[in-house]
């Protein structure tokens, strides 16, 4: 019943959040297998430079497809990501509200300010581990978890982790990210076709400085 | 009567008397009668006698649990295998009835699937209430089935929205209503959560079998920990093992309040023999005082055994003291010179027993004032004084008329008196004395109170710092408050429950109350429940038509119709098989959170925030977070033993205006009242906080000096010195409760220190006194 409460909104708040670019790439279908940590390779040279990401402030369009609703459920709001604070995710009115999550773990705040730890899950703990390595882009932690498929066209590139655990796999599903360059646009949690979340990433800006009162509002 | 039959009649007073108190006290039960319980402190009649008994029997479930942490070096497959070792064992022994890994999500999966198959008849009567009341308000322009199913489609949408919806999505065709998704915000944190770092210690919890407060509570599963641990150490040889529980800590306040009792009352008997050496001639006769103190304590026993049903342990130890006043009738009687050779011992009674009574029932009426206070340790600690200070005066008389020479005799200095003839002393005497009466009259007012209930813990260190460290692995914490509602049956502690909710939302807006109870409808909205369904015959065809407007495809929502229709079709269970069938999935620490049994139904809620005012009457609802209210009560205890100690010594006062005159009578009310207000304003001027037990323990050191007093100023009317009794008992009375101030149990060092403080006090300014006269104005030893 509520077993995937917690993994539902860690995946929400992976912070692919690097520098997005004008709109979402065409690679349509996943690329061949790559083996993750071959040093010089292009790929680790991506991950490295998405991993070095700093604060990010971008905003966003959230589509949520459920399989007994004929149209997405569309979200809007803002990303606000910081090394040392985690990541909070603000959601415009009318259901206005922010979700942290940082070391300490998830939170959510309403828009009166009023804050709610999520109570962990003991069973999301394999799930967290899992998707902590996504987070950081640490590819030595990711191979563990994760088989990568990965593609490029051009500047354009499509990375699809799919879990090599089959219960992690049908639990999580298939994450997709794309992106151009060092920009990431789009990223997807798919379970299947009519069962999944698509977050485009726009009007990103990258190491700016959050003031005293954003920090309050939007992080723990 | 001659000396030879008087003395064997008086034998068989005594023997026949000690055998019916040793035998009434053989035959009592004393894990019935007498109570270590801290909730026996509190009164019964001060909220609903059915509500206390709740609590009692809560905090008995509740003190079973045993909480362990396991810290388990190595990889998740070795981590699992030592928790497996550890769960197992422990599930095997007999000790324990109950055993589950905190990671073990079986318990919270059979309750979510519990109330999933009953959602309709726990959850829907509410739901349909609510929207009633909402519809009822409005202007029903439209039909009720309508307006409904309009309703449900646009919350169903709007919650889509919602981080949660992705949580839920699976089961959001079984149930549009989202009765689930509104359930699980008024259930989260009712239970502890294991943490999901994979690295943290692995949480177990269990339930023992035996109450910790007895043996098989305590022995038996201490063995069982030690061969789980050593299994978990056959798995991973570096697993550390940290837990804890009520029994544990019993234990080892009870080997350690055993160990210092034992120490300090050694080095005490050794003080008092110390000074029964060096101030007696011949030792061994002050064992003749012996049965003064035991016939006090036995008739002291016995009273109290007799009087009250149940008697709280605190009453025996903080009565024990009674001794030390007790032995002061002994000490007056047998240090007292005959008047002249030969002096019968009835003759000594006679020209004795005036101060002897006067003594003696003064203090009873001061203690036995204590028996209108509504609190039962008060209560019981009057009877238990008076009734011991009765018997040991009775003692007394009777064991030394079957003595041969009831006169024990003191060394010389020991009798040796001083006077004020010097200048210098006589004005440092009235210095010391000025002093005296400024820090008497300055110092309580500086005097702060605080009472705590931890006060009454035997401090464990290492245990309660471990205890601490394991309760925060699972989750508990001074921010949040645990709240126990009651009732008589299953349907009127649901209604408390609601009322407790909605005080509790004006009292604490914006704060969370979690309770398990919330998954069961109130008797209000499981009664109404025909009426509002029969009103929603075409609700179905509305739904589906309102899902469809807003973007949804109905179809997809055939498990709930399915289901809707299943349950209209089904015979209708009653409230009470309802409820006891969620009840009957609780598990593991789910259990503690409801109980359902005849006359003691429960429900456990748990709020977000500290402890704070304690709910209405009409909630039959009681903060059972612990110390604050405790706090509280002991508060009100020390309240109420001052008033009544207050009235007390007024009663003294006045009777010592009436036996001995007014001014008479004042003189000698101002040794214990000054003494008193002496030990007062010297611990306010020390800078120390005081609490009941300093109050108490102010009590009998005024019984003491009020003995002294009575004892001086008898002596003086015959035109005699101040007996050697009065120093005698003051020294061996400040050296063996000194020593007590020395116990690390913070009861027994405030009640040490008080009476000690009080008691030498007395002694300073009874010799003091003589010292600050000139010798010119001595008292005419012929004056009345």
């Amino acid at each position: 019943m509520i077993r995937h409460y917690r993994l539902f909104l860690t995946l929400l708040l992976v912070p692919f959040v690097g520098l997005a670019a004008d709109g979402p790439t065409a690679l349509t279908e996943p690329g061949p297998l790559v083996e993750l940590g071959s040093a010089g390779t292009d790929w680790q040279v991506l991950f490295e430079k998405l991993a070095a990401q700093g604060t990010v402030f971008s905003h966003f369009t959230e589509k949520r497809w459920f399989p007994f609703k004929k149209i997405p459920v569309v979200l809007k709001g803002e990303m606000r990501m910081m090394p040392g604070r985690g990541l909070s995710l603000h959601y415009a009115p009318p259901d206005e509200r922010t979700m942290i999550v940082d070391e300490r773990g998830l939170l959510l705040r309403d828009d009166r300010g009023r804050s709610r730890e999520v109570p962990p899950d003991p069973r999301a703990s394999n799930i967290n581990a899992a998707l902590l390595p996504v987070m950081r882009f640490d590819q030595k932690e990711l191979a563990k978890v994760f088989l990568l498929h990965a593609v490029r066209s051009g500047a354009a590139w499509r990375l699809d982790f799919e879990p090599r655990d089959s219960a992690l796999a049908r639990t999580i599903g298939r994450i997709i990210v794309w992106g151009e360059d060092t920009k990431v646009q789009q990223l997807e949690f798919r379970r299947s076709n009519s069962q999944r979340v698509e977050i485009i990433i726009d009007d990103s800006q990258a190491g700016i400085v959050f003031t005293e009162a954003e920090l309050q509002r939007f992080f723990r | 009567m001659p000396f030879y039959r008087q003395k064997w009649f008086v034998r068989l007073v005594l023997v026949l008397a000690a055998l019916a108190g040793l035998g009434w006290l053989a035959r009592l039960d004393y894990e019935r009668k007498i109570s270590r319980n801290v909730l026996d402190l509190i009164p019964t009649d001060e909220r609903s006698p059915e509500l206390a008994l709740t609590r009692e029997l809560a905090s008995e479930e509740q003190s079973r649990v045993a909480l362990f942490a396991l810290d388990v070096p190595g990889d998740p497959a070795r981590r699992d295998a030592a928790t497996a070792a550890f769960v197992r064992n422990l599930s095997g022994s007999t000790a324990f009835d109950e055993v589950v890994a905190l990671s073990d999500m079986s318990a919270r999966d059979a309750l979510g699937k519990q109330v999933f198959q009953q959602r309709f008849d726990l959850l829907l009567p509410g739901w349909l209430e609510t929207n009633w009341q909402e519809y009822s308000a409005g202007d029903r322009q439209e039909s009720w089935p309508d307006w409904l199913a309009e309703r449900v489609a646009v919350r169903l949408q709007s919650y889509l929205g919602s981080p949660e919806a992705l949580a839920f999505q699976e089961i959001l065709p079984s149930d549009p209503l989202l009765l689930l998704p509104r359930l699980i915000d008024s259930v989260q944190g009712v239970e502890s959560a294991a943490p999901t770092d994979p690295n943290a210690p692995k949480l177990v919890w269990a339930r023992t079998r035996g109450s910790p407060w007895k043996e098989e509570g305590q022995g038996p599963v201490f063995a069982a920990v030690r061969e789980a641990q050593a299994a978990a150490l056959a798995e991973v040889p570096a697993t550390k093992l940290r837990w804890v529980s009520i029994g544990r800590i019993a234990s080892a306040s009870r080997d350690r309040i055993e160990n210092e009792l034992s120490s300090l009352n050694l080095l005490s008997l050794a003080a008092v023999m110390g000074i029964a050496a060096i101030c007696l001639r011949r030792v061994f006769k002050a064992l003749h005082l012996a049965p003064v103190m035991l016939g006090g304590l036995l008739g002291a026993w016995v009273a109290t055994t007799l009087v009250f049903d149940r008697v709280h342990v605190l009453v025996f130890v903080v009565g024990s003291l009674l001794g030390g006043v007790a032995v002061d009738y002994g000490f007056y009687l047998y240090l007292q010179p005959p008047a002249f050779p030969d002096e019968p011992y009835s003759g000594k009674v006679r020209r004795l027993i005036k101060p002897l009574l006067a003594s003696a029932l003064t203090t009873v009426i001061g203690f036995s004032l204590l028996l209108f206070s509504e609190l039962p340790l008060i209560r019981q600690l009057g009877i238990f004084v008076s009734a011991g200070l009765l018997s040991a005066l009775a003692t007394a008389l009777l064991w030394f008329a079957q003595v041969g020479t009831p006169y024990m005799e003191t060394r010389g200095f020991a009798r040796a008196r001083f006077t004020g003839d010097q200048p210098v002393v006589r004005k440092i005497a009235q210095g010391l004395l000025i002093v005296g009466a400024l820090v008497a009259l300055g110092g309580p007012w500086l005097l702060h109170w605080r009472d705590d209930i931890r006060e009454l813990e035997i401090p464990t260190p290492a245990l309660q710092a471990e205890a601490l460290e394991v309760r925060t692995l699972f989750g508990e914490n001074s921010k949040q408050t645990l709240f126990i509602t009651r009732g008589s049956d299953i349907a009127s502690a649901r209604a408390s429950l609601a009322r407790f909710s909605t005080w509790h939302a004006q009292e604490y807006p914006g704060e969370t109350l979690a309770s398990i109870g919330n998954a069961v409808p109130t008797p209000t909205a499981w009664q109404t429940l025909p009426e509002r369904i029969g009103g929603i015959e075409m609700f179905v065809p509305a739904l589906q038509a309102a899902l469809e407007r807003h973007g949804f495809d109905a179809a997809a929502f055939a498990p709930f119709f399915n289901d809707w229709q299943a349950w209209r079709a089904a015979p209708r269970p009653s409230y009470d098989e309802t409820v006891a069938n969620l009840v009957a999935v609780l598990r593991g620490p789910l259990r503690m959170m409801a109980s359902v049994g005849p006359g003691r139904c429960w429900f456990f809620s748990v709020s977000s925030h500290p402890p704070g005012r304690e709910p209405p009457v009409d909630t039959a609802t009681v903060n059972v977070s612990g110390l604050e209210n405790m706090n509280q009560l002991f508060g009100r205890y020390r309240v109420s033993a001052m008033r009544l100690s207050a009235w007390g010594l007024g009663l003294v006062g006045l009777s010592m205006f009436v036996l001995y005159g007014f001014w008479r009578g004042a003189k000698i009310f101002a040794l214990p009242l000054g003494s008193c207000l002496f030990a007062f304003g010297a611990l306010g001027l020390a800078g120390q906080t005081l609490n009941l037990f300093h109050l108490l323990g102010a009590f009998l050191g005024v019984c003491l000096s009020h003995n002294y007093a009575i004892f001086t100023a008898e002596n003086a009317a015959r035109g005699e010195e101040s007996p050697p009794s009065i120093r005698l008992s003051a020294l061996t009375t400040a050296a063996s409760f000194g020593i007590l101030a020395l116990s690390k149990i913070p009861v027994v060092k405030a009640l040490g220190a008080t009476v000690a403080l009080i008691v030498l006090t007395a002694l300073v300014a009874v010799e003091l006194v003589p010292l600050a006269r000139r010798p010119a104005v001595k008292d005419n030893p012929t004056r009345q």
